[in-house]
C-alpha cells in the first residue's frame, strides 16, 4: 500500500458531494446499482496525495437492473388492419434459477427400469420365447406333424359331414374336384394350406379344423387310392420323356419367374397346388401368349415343347392335371 | 423463463441407449436361431437402430444446449469466459480435423489405385471428421462467441 495516499474521494455522475471518502485501506467501496436509474453513468476516483497532489480516474459504466421489455405480436414497420392484439414481455433478473434436472439416483433407477425391462422381456417374455419356438424348431415341428397318425374312421365321419357336399360322397369329386387317390393327399403340407386357406375361389377356407383332424382326413383319402403315384391314372398317364424335355425347359424359361419349385415369388403366381392349372387351355394360352407381366413363348417354343412344359408344370410338385399334347396345343395356336 | 431442461434430454438417451441394447439383444436372439451370426442386419434391427439414433440425437441436443446456454437464458448479453485451456482443445481438434481429411483424402487415393478400401472404414472415418468439425463448433461456441438473450415468449413445451 502506497503511504503517500492521504484519501480517495469517489464521486458519482456530475455529483459534487463525494459518494464515499476512504482514508485508510482496504479502499473497498460498496455501490448498489439498484439505487440509482438504469443507463450510462460515470465513476470518478479523485486520490489526494500527500503534499497536495491529486490524481482522477474516470471509469465509464452501464446499469441495466430493469429488463427491457419485448413486444411479442407486432413488428417494426409492420402493416395492420383492425384490432390487432400483442402482449408486452418482461424478464425477471431476480427471479431464482429454476430447479430442473434428474437427481443421479433418480437417472440411474430409470436407466435400470427402461434396460432391465428391455432384458427382462428378451430374457423371459413368453412372445420372445414363441420366436424361438416358431424359427427354430421348425423342422422338428414339421417332421412331428409328418408323424401325426391319422385314424381313417374319424377322417371319413369328418369327410362326411365337410367335405362330401362338395367332393363327393366317396370322394369321387363332383362341385370340387376328385380327393380319391389324388396326388395331393400325399403331400402333407399342401393339403393343410389348401384345406385351412380355402383355394380362394370355390373353395372356403376351414381354418376351424386341427392337425389331427386333417391328418385323420389325410389317413381316410389315402385309404380310398394309392396316393402319389395314382395321381397320373387317375388323370391320364404322363410321359417321363415328356417330363424330363418340360423340366429342362421349365428350368431355362420359367423358373426365374415362377421359381425352381414352383412356389411363385412376389406377383409371380405359384404354380404348385394351383387349381387353374386343372384348366389345359389356359395353361396353353398362357404359354404361348403370355398375360402382363408373363411374355408369351410362342415364338420361341414348338408345340412339343409347349406340350412338354405344360405337362411337366401340371404334373410336378403334387399337382395331377395329367398331360398336355402337341395337337392340343397346335389346336390353340 | 426459457429452460433447457436435461429431463427430456436424459430419456432421450435413456430410450435412444434401451433401442440399441434391444437390436443388440435381437441379434443375439437371431444368431441363437440361426446358429450363427448373419451378416446382415434384419430389418427389426435397422428399425430399432434407426429409431434408437432419432432418440440418441434428441437427447444429445438438449444436453449440448443446456451446457452452452446454462440451464435458464437470462436476458441480457452475456461474454464468452474465453481461455487459454479451450484454445488448447481447439488447436489440438483443428490437428485433428486436418489429420483426418489427410486420411480420407488418402484413403480415396489407395481406393482408386491400389484396390477397394472397406465402405465401413470410410464411413466411420467421414463420420469421426463430422464428430469433430461438431466438438470443435461446439468449443468455439461456448467459449469464444459473445450471447445476447432477449426475453421472448415460450412458444412449445419442448424446452430447446
Amino acid at each position: 500500500m502506497n503511504q503517500n495516499i492521504e484519501r480517495i474521494e469517489v464521486y458519482l455522475d456530475e455529483s459534487n458531494e463525494p459518494l464515499q471518502v476512504l482514508t485508510s485501506p482496504p479502499f473497498k467501496v460498496t455501490l448498489d446499482s439498484s439505487q440509482i436509474p438504469d443507463g450510462p453513468h460515470t465513476l470518478r476516483v479523485v486520490t489526494t496525495f500527500k503534499g497536495g497532489q491529486t490524481e482522477e480516474e474516470i471509469v465509464e459504466f452501464e446499469v441495466d437492473n430493469l429488463p427491457s421489455p419485448f413486444i411479442d405480436g407486432i413488428d417494426d414497420g409492420q402493416q395492420v388492419r383492425g384490432p390487432v392484439e400483442f402482449e408486452i414481455v418482461t424478464g425477471d433478473y431476480a427471479a431464482p434459477l429454476a430447479r430442473g434436472g434428474l437427481s443421479i439416483i433418480g437417472a440411474v433407477l430409470s436407466a435400470l427400469l427402461v434396460l432391465g425391462l428391455v432384458w427382462f422381456y428378451f430374457a423371459f417374455s413368453p412372445s420372445a420365447r414363441e420366436i424361438v419356438v416358431e424359427k427354430g424348431a421348425a423342422p422338428a415341428a414339421a417332421a412331428h406333424e409328418g408323424a401325426v397318425a391319422g385314424d381313417a374312421a374319424a377322417g371319413k365321419e369328418l369327410y362326411a359331414a365337410q367335405c362330401a357336399s362338395c367332393h363327393g360322397q366317396n370322394a369321387e369329386g363332383a362341385f370340387g374336384p376328385a380327393l380319391a387317390g389324388a396326388a395331393i393327399v400325399g403331400n402333407a403340407e399342401q393339403f393343410n394350406s389348401i384345406v385351412k386357406g380355402g383355394t380362394g375361389s370355390g373353395m372356403p377356407p376351414f381354418a376351424q379344423l386341427s392337425d389331427k383332424e386333417l391328418a385323420d382326413l389325410r389317413a381316410y383319402l389315402g385309404s380310398l387310392g394309392g396316393g402319389e403315384a395314382a395321381a397320373p391314372a387317375a388323370a391320364g398317364e404322363v410321359d417321363p420323356a415328356l417330363m424330363s424335355e418340360g423340366e429342362k425347359i421349365y428350368l431355362t424359361s420359367c423358373a426365374s419367374c415362377h421359381q425352381p419349385n414352383g412356389a411363385g415369388v412376389a406377383t409371380f403366381p405359384a404354380l404348385a397346388g394351383n387349381e387353374k392349372l386343372a384348366d389345359k387351355d389356359l395353361v396353353i394360352d398362357r404359354t404361348l401368349n403370355g398375360k402382363v407381366p408373363m411374355p408369351g413363348f410362342g415364338d420361341q417354343l414348338s408345340d412339343e415343347q409347349v406340350a412338354a412344359v405344360a405337362t411337366y408344370i401340371r404334373n410336378s410338385w403334387g399337382n395331377a392335371f395329367g398331360p398336355v399334347s402337341p395337337a392340343d396345343v397346335a389346336a390353340k395356336r | 423463463m426459457y429452460r433447457n431442461d436435461t429431463v427430456l434430454p436424459f430419456f432421450g438417451i435413456l430410450f435412444g441407449v434401451a433401442l440399441w441394447y434391444m437390436a443388440y439383444l435381437d441379434g443375439e436372439h437371431i444368431a441363437r436361431l440361426a446358429g450363427h451370426t448373419p451378416e446382415e442386419l434384419s430389418v427389426g434391427q435397422l428399425g430399432l437402430i434407426t429409431f434408437g439414433i432419432v432418440f440418441f440425437l434428441f437427447g444429445a441436443i438438449g444436453y449440448i444446449s443446456a451446457w452452452l446456454e446454462g440451464s435458464e437464458l437470462r436476458p441480457g448479453k452475456h461474454e464468452p469466459p474465453g481461455g487459454v485451456v479451450p484454445m488448447v482443445v481447439i488447436f489440438l481438434l483443428v490437428l485433428l480435423l486436418a489429420g483426418l481429411s489427410g486420411l480420407f483424402v488418402n484413403a480415396i487415393v489407395y481406393g482408386l489405385t491400389e484396390g477397394p478400401v472397406k465402405p465401413a472404414f470410410m464411413g466411420q472415418l467421414a463420420a469421426a471428421i463430422l464428430l469433430v468439425m461438431t466438438l470443435l463448433l461446439v468449443v468455439f461456441k461456448k467459449f469464444f462467441v459473445p450471447d445476447e438473450v432477449l426475453v421472448e415468449d415460450e412458444h412449445s413445451e419442448v424446452p430447446w
